[in-house]
């Protein structure tokens, strides 16, 4: 029996809109996320997200699902657009001002300035990774995704995975000792 | 401290685009409906019309058109009886004829290329001379046939 999201891939693949467009409400937030941790601009994210799903519908009719959650393809085009990006003259920012507009609207002031402390911090040593090292991280621990669909996104090992999250981690923390002592 | 970094990634989580992107990217991929061409619609059906009217005006030569002789010159029977008909002798009589000229001509050309004096003599000229009086014989009869129907 296919998944909903099989069933919704099928329709999208023989050009049905409303497939799509279902497909793009269930992963547009997150692939914004994605490119925007990597390239640090809204514009520049919004240009980039645009892209993405643009490009994921004109290739969809070449899509080979292959068990993998229909995301996984989303992140290796989104990775490579924000590859293509920094090669053709992108830059990453380093956010000094908080895109209060980007954070949830639930919490009380006191802890929305904590959060953007953090959101700070943590998004501005995020730049400073190779792609590959920012990739792992947002997936896996802002996405929650597995170390399978991790390595078929980046196309590469479970264990290349492992041990990239590992160095990531620990630059992560030195770049975060660096910043503090500042 | 991993756990630290951790806990601060996962507050990265709230991070989301805006709901005007969002919709508007989102109308990227509605389709496109096509406007209602009535007007073509009414021009395609006149254009039909106009069609078949054409294609009956120039079909009618071809459907009043009746070939006879045609297609009686081409009746296998009327071929057969004609065929049978035609006058096997006028083969026979072309090849003797061709035979008639052959011996003619092969009898000029060894006379004359006989180096002999036989020719000369005086016995066998004579019969060639009869031979050729024999041939300039007239046959009266038709003559006297032709005179008959003249009177």
């Amino acid at each position: 029996m296919k998944s909903e999201e099989e069933i919704l891939i099928k329709r999208a693949k023989s050009g049905d809109h409303a497939a799509f467009q279902a497909l793009y409400d269930q992963y547009v937030v997150q692939i914004y996320r994605f490119v925007f941790l990597k390239v640090g601009q809204k514009q520049d994210a919004e240009d980039l997200t645009q892209h993405v799903f643009v490009n994921a519908w004109e290739n969809i009719p070449s899509y080979e699902h292959r068990g993998f959650p229909f995301s996984s393809w989303l992140y290796r085009i989104a990775s490579n657009a924000t590859v293509d990006h920094f090669r053709t003259g992108g830059r990453t920012v380093d956010i000094e001002n908080i895109p209060e507009e980007y954070l949830g609207g639930d919490e009380n002031q006191e802890d929305a300035v904590d959060t953007a402390i953090e959101v700070e911090t943590i998004k501005a040593v995020l730049t400073k990774l190779e792609p590959d090292q920012q990739s792992v991280l947002i997936m896996k621990f802002i996405e929650d995704k597995t170390n399978k669909e991790i390595a078929e996104s980046l196309q590469k090992s479970e264990g290349a995975i492992r041990v990239i999250q590992h160095r990531a981690l620990k630059q992560l923390k030195t770049l975060i000792h660096a910043r503090r002592n500042n | 401290m991993h756990e630290e970094i951790i806990k601060q990634l996962k507050t990265l989580k709230n991070i989301s685009p805006d709901s005007g992107f969002v919709s508007h990217t989102r109308n990227l991929f509605v389709p496109i409906p096509t406007p209602q061409r009535v007007v073509s619609a009414f021009t395609w059906q006149y254009v039909g019309v106009f069609a078949v009217v054409v294609i009956f005006v120039f079909s009618i030569p071809f459907l009043f058109f009746v070939p006879e002789p045609t297609l009686a010159s081409l009746d296998a029977v009327s071929i057969t009886n004609e065929v049978r008909e035609l006058p096997i002798n006028i083969q026979l009589q072309e090849i003797k004829y061709s035979e008639d000229v052959q011996n003619t001509i092969t009898n000029a050309i060894s006379e004359a290329s006989n180096t002999d004096v036989n020719h000369l003599n005086y016995m066998l000229l004579k019969d060639e001379e009869a031979s050729i009086q024999k041939t300039k014989e007239i046959n009266t009869s038709v003559d006297d046939l032709i005179n008959k129907a003249i009177q």
